[in-house]
């Protein structure tokens, strides 16, 4: 069993700048840092530093969302390489209930997360889609099955715990 | 919703699938913990983590929810007895027993939604929060205690809730170096703390409430911090005034604090 816990305020954080209109992108996009733990059922990841894309990482692309250039891509190896993180690349769904990552997202994170388990192969990382009040998760990694793993349970704490999977 | 929950339905339509997925650890088994492990069976918490080196001794009868006379010839651990009570109350439970210090069994402890401290030392409580703030992970402490005023014992405790974020034990001036330094000099002089069931109880089903208020939200109450005073000898509750002073945010625990301690 894989877990996602952090704080509601870093939560709101992030959605907060995922909904900033970019000046040409359809959405926008940004880097989770966890930490990593063991626990008898699985893996525990906290949650404890979002980082945004800057506006001009994005590329013009109207065939999908959002897309960013090597630079941004680099600062979430960069991240995963000196922070031991793991990382996910955030995004969201602008819909209510759990959201679900759609083929095009499937076939981004097919080709970005070797990027991150390449330079920090001990941790698991990921793709996190937020909605509106929801969220969903899936991690990759060398302990885990090519095709990845869902993550089980996403909380948030603060006045009380939300659960967000 | 099941039947065993329509009466506490009024927590919220999914309060029983929440309160069902989640994992409670209660860390000490004794008087206060026996009580909490109880109410927690009867709540409808699927999964529990219990943690306590201790085996029952006949002076812990007198207030161990769970225990019997023939525990104590057996010398049976108080997380079985937990666990036995727990299980009986709601079967479909997944209860996991610790007999063991919890520092030695931190790695299961970091799974619990939320950890409930049924310590009776100061500095075994900042322990217990200095590692499970790294997990982002709330924390309820009960306690109590006998004091003489004027001569004439006087019972106390207190309920606090320390939310990752919010302020925490010594924030709130529960936890502070000069309480530590006397406890440090009274060590192994103090003998056995008193004792008693009711009041026991009466600490254990506020921090109950707690926990379902945490894992459900149902009041809607916006809190980052708790602090209730009990006066065991009038039977009254009160909200502490620490709590007005304490920081919004705590000034001991950096939010991205957290994970393994990298030594």
């Amino acid at each position: 069993m894989i877990r996602l816990r952090m704080l509601t305020t870093l939560v709101d954080a992030i959605r907060a700048d995922l909904r900033r209109p970019h000046p040409f992108a359809y959405e926008r996009i940004g880097f989770l840092c966890c930490k990593q733990s063991s626990v008898p059922s699985g893996y525990l990841l906290l949650g404890y530093r979002y980082v945004p894309i800057e506006d001009d990482r994005y590329l013009r692309d109207k065939s999908v969302g959002a897309s960013f250039d090597a630079t941004a891509i680099r600062t979430g190896m960069q991240l995963a390489l000196t922070e031991e993180a793991s990382v996910f690349h955030v995004h969201v769904h602008k819909h209510a209930g759990v959201p679900r990552m759609s083929r095009v997202d499937t076939r981004e994170m097919q080709q970005l997360m070797p990027c991150f388990v390449n330079v920090c192969p001990e941790r698991l990382h990921g793709a996190l889609v937020m909605s509106v009040d929801r969220a969903y998760a899936r991690v990759w990694g060398t302990a885990l099955e090519t095709s990845g793993a869902d993550v089980s349970r996403i909380t948030s704490v603060g006045d009380h715990i939300k659960v967000l999977s | 919703m099941t039947d065993q929950y329509t009466r506490q339905s009024f927590l919220g339509a999914k309060s029983a699938e929440l309160l069902q997925n989640a994992t409670v650890a209660i860390v000490g088994l004794g008087g206060g913990g026996s009580h909490v492990a109880q109410q927690l069976a009867h709540v409808g918490i699927g999964r529990m983590l219990l943690f306590d080196p201790d085996s029952l001794e006949l002076s812990n009868l007198n207030r161990l929810i769970g225990g019997t006379a023939a525990d104590v010839g057996a010398s049976t651990e108080k997380v079985e007895i937990a666990r036995r009570m727990f299980v009986a109350i709601n079967p479909a439970a997944e209860v996991h027993t610790y007999a063991v210090q919890w520092q030695l069994a931190a790695d299961a402890l970091r799974e619990a939604d939320v950890v409930i401290s049924c310590l009776d030392s100061y500095a075994a409580r900042q322990d217990l929060e200095v590692s499970v703030r790294r997990f982002l992970t709330p924390l309820i402490d009960i306690g109590m205690d006998v004091h003489l005023v004027n001569e004439q014992p006087h019972m106390t405790g207190q309920v606090i809730v320390s939310v990752p974020g919010g302020p925490c034990f010594r924030c709130l001036g529960f936890l502070t170096d000069e309480n530590l330094r006397q406890e440090a000099e009274l060590y192994g002089a103090a003998g056995g703390r008193p004792q008693v069931v009711w009041s026991n109880g009466v600490l254990a089903s506020v921090a109950v409430g707690l926990v379902v208020e945490l894992l459900t939200g149902w009041q809607r109450r916006r809190f980052r911090a708790e602090y209730l005073h009990f006066d065991a000898n009038e039977h009254v509750i009160t909200r502490s005034p620490r709590l007005e002073y304490a920081p919004k945010q705590c000034t001991h625990f950096a939010a991205d604090f957290v994970g393994e301690p990298v030594l």
